[in-house]
C-alpha cells in the first residue's frame, strides 16, 4: 500500500470516529484513542470542529442558528454520562484526564469553526406558509419525463397557489445533512432515501407514514 | 396471626395490580402484528408531530385502502409544503420549491405475512407489552416496548390505539435510551368520514410508473454475495436501481437497510451521513460505489456495506 493510500485510509478512519463520537456510538477505549489523537493533532481538532458544526447545524437546529456552546455541552454530557457497564470503575477514573482534555480541545475547535461558518449558516430558516391539508392540490404539469427503473424525476409546474408565493419564500430552503454534498450526489442520495423509505415502511410500519423523513424540513433540495 | 405491616400490604397490592398489566412476549407480538396490519389496511386521517433532536414539525396524513390498494397523502405543515402521494403503482414525492417530483415504485407486499418474522424478531429484540391505562392523542392506548438485545439495532417504544392498533406515538431509541426520533398524533380519525383521496385524480396520476421502467440497464457483469452480515439481518429482496446498479434490502424483521451498489468511478458518499433518524454509509469497493441506508446504528450500516463481495 502506498503512503498516500495509507494516509487516505487513516483519514477515513478518523473521519468515521469523529462522526461516530458525535452520534454517541464510541465506547471508552475508542474515546480514549480519540482524545489522544485530538490532543496531539491540530488537524484532527479542526476536523472535529467541522463535524461538530455540521452536526449542530443539521441535526439539531436545522440551519436556524449556530450554537457552538450547545455542541460543547452535548459533548461534555456525552463524556460524563457513559454507561458504567462499558468499563470498570478504575478504568473510568484513569480516563478522566484525557476526557477533560478532549472536552477542552473539542470546545476550542467548535468555537473556531463557529466563527468561520456562522455567517453562512445564520438566517436560513424559511418562512412557514399557513397551509391546510385540503388546500394541497397543485396543478401538476410534468414537462419532462425521464423514466427509470424504480424512479423517475420530472420537472414540476405548480398551480396559482404556489406561483403566488413570494420569490424569497421559494428560494429559502432549510438544510439537511446531505446539503453539504454536490447537487448530483444529493440527488442520487435522495433517490436512495425515497426507495429505502418505501421498503422500510412495508417492513417496519411503526409510523403513520414511511416517508416522514423526506417530508421533514430537515431535508430540502435547493431550488 | 401476626399483623402485616402497612408498607408490606401496599407493596403486595402494587404487585397484584401491576403484574397482570405487564403482558408476556406473545401478547406483545400479537400487538406488533396488529399494528403492522392496521397501518397498511385501515382508513385513517390525522395530524401528527415529528421530532428529531430538538426540532418539532407538524405533518398531515390521510390513508385509505380501495380495492386492496393503499392510497395515501402525507403533507408537511411546516416550512416547504412537501408532500408524498401514494397510488396503486407508485409513490410521488413533491418538492414544490425546487419544482421536483420523484416517483418510486410502490413496494406494497414486500413482506407478505406480517407474522412470519416473529421468531427472528424475538431472537434480537425483547418485546414487552404494558397494558396499564394510557391516554394518547385523546384515545385509550397501551405501550409496546421493543428492546434490542445488542447494539446493532435501535429500540422502539410505541403507544398503540387500543381500538385500532395504530401507532399513536412511536419513539425510536438509541441503545442508551436516548430518543432518536418520534412521531405523535395530535388528532386522529379512523373508519368513516376520511377525506376521499381516491377522488383526487390529478394527484394520483402522478404516481403512475412509466412503462419503460423495466427496460433500464443493469449492472449484470458483477454478481454479489454477502458474508459477515450483522447477526439477524438477512437479504429479503433485490432489484435494479435507477442508475444501472443494484438495490439489496436486508432486514432483521423490524429494522431494514437498503444497500445500493453502482458501477463506475464516480465518487458519491464516503463515510457516514444522516437525514433525521435515517443514516447512510458510503464506501468504494471493487470498483463500485456502495451506499447503505437505514434507521440502524452506523456500525450496522458499515457491516452490511462491508459484507458485499463480488461472486
Amino acid at each position: 500500500m502506498t503512503m498516500k493510500a495509507e494516509h487516505t485510509r487513516q483519514d477515513e478512519h478518523w473521519g468515521e470516529r469523529l462522526s461516530a463520537f458525535l452520534d454517541g456510538e464510541l465506547n471508552e477505549r475508542q474515546m480514549k484513542a480519540l482524545a489522544a489523537r485530538l490532543e496531539s493533532d491540530p488537524e484532527a481538532r479542526r476536523r472535529y470542529g467541522r463535524y461538530a458544526q455540521i452536526a449542530a447545524h443539521l441535526s439539531g437546529d436545522g440551519g436556524a442558528r449556530v450554537d457552538a456552546s450547545g455542541v460543547a455541552a452535548r459533548v461534555s454530557a456525552a463524556l460524563a454520562d457513559e454507561p458504567t457497564v462499558l468499563a470498570p470503575r478504575e478504568w473510568r477514573k484513569a480516563l478522566r484526564l484525557p476526557r477533560l482534555a478532549l472536552g477542552a480541545a473539542l470546545a476550542a475547535g467548535v468555537a473556531m469553526v463557529a466563527v468561520t461558518l456562522a455567517p453562512q449558516l445564520i438566517g436560513q430558516r424559511s418562512p412557514a406558509p399557513a397551509l391546510l391539508p385540503e388546500a394541497q392540490t397543485f396543478a401538476f404539469a410534468p414537462r419532462m419525463s425521464v423514466p427509470a427503473d424504480g424512479l423517475r424525476t420530472v420537472s414540476l409546474e405548480t398551480g396559482p397557489r404556489h406561483a403566488a408565493q413570494p420569490p424569497a419564500a421559494r428560494k429559502a430552503a432549510p438544510a439537511g445533512r446531505w446539503k453539504v454534498m454536490e447537487p448530483a450526489m444529493r440527488e442520487r442520495l435522495t433517490r436512495y432515501l425515497l426507495q429505502h423509505n418505501e421498503v422500510a415502511g412495508q417492513i417496519g410500519a411503526q409510523r403513520p407514514s414511511a416517508h416522514v423523513s423526506f417530508v421533514s424540513a430537515q431535508y430540502a433540495r435547493r431550488p | 396471626m401476626p399483623a402485616v405491616p402497612d408498607r408490606l400490604k401496599a407493596l403486595l397490592l402494587l404487585l397484584l395490580l401491576g403484574l397482570p398489566s405487564l403482558a408476556g412476549a406473545d401478547a406483545a407480538a400479537d400487538w406488533l402484528v396488529r399494528m403492522r396490519q392496521a397501518v397498511h389496511q385501515l382508513d385513517y386521517e390525522g395530524r401528527f408531530v415529528y421530532q428529531v433532536g430538538d426540532r418539532l414539525e407538524g405533518m398531515y396524513v390521510v390513508h385509505r385502502v380501495r380495492d386492496g390498494h393503499e392510497l395515501e397523502r402525507l403533507v408537511a405543515l411546516d416550512g416547504e409544503p412537501k408532500q408524498v402521494i401514494r397510488g396503486e403503482q407508485g409513490v410521488a414525492c413533491l418538492e414544490p420549491r425546487s419544482h421536483h417530483i420523484s416517483v418510486v415504485g410502490n413496494r406494497a407486499g414486500i413482506l407478505k405475512d406480517p407474522a412470519e418474522d416473529l421468531d427472528g424478531i424475538a431472537a434480537h429484540y425483547e418485546l414487552r407489552l404494558d397494558e396499564r391505562p394510557l391516554r394518547t392523542a385523546g384515545r385509550p392506548a397501551l405501550q409496546l416496548e421493543i428492546r434490542p438485545r445488542d447494539r446493532l439495532r435501535f429500540g422502539y417504544r410505541i403507544e398503540l390505539d387500543r381500538e385500532t392498533a395504530l401507532p399513536l406515538r412511536s419513539v425510536l431509541l438509541e441503545h442508551d435510551g436516548r430518543v432518536r426520533s418520534q412521531t405523535l398524533f395530535v388528532d386522529l380519525k379512523t373508519g368513516r368520514d376520511i377525506t376521499p383521496i381516491e377522488k383526487d385524480l390529478s394527484a394520483l396520476a402522478l404516481t403512475r410508473m412509466p412503462a419503460r421502467a423495466a427496460a433500464m440497464p443493469r449492472d449484470s457483469r458483477v454478481q454479489w454475495q454477502f458474508r459477515g452480515l450483522p447477526p439477524g439481518f438477512r437479504l429479503i429482496t433485490e432489484g435494479s436501481s435507477d442508475s444501472g446498479g443494484r438495490h439489496f434490502v436486508f432486514t432483521d424483521g423490524l429494522a431494514s437497510v437498503s444497500l445500493y451498489i453502482e458501477p463506475g468511478a464516480e465518487p458519491l458518499l464516503q463515510g457516514f451521513s444522516r437525514i433525521g433518524a435515517t443514516g447512510a454509509y458510503g464506501a468504494r469497493r471493487h470498483g463500485h460505489q456502495l451506499v447503505a441506508v437505514g434507521e440502524v446504528p452506523r456500525r450496522t450500516l458499515r457491516l452490511i456495506a462491508e459484507a458485499a463481495q463480488p461472486r
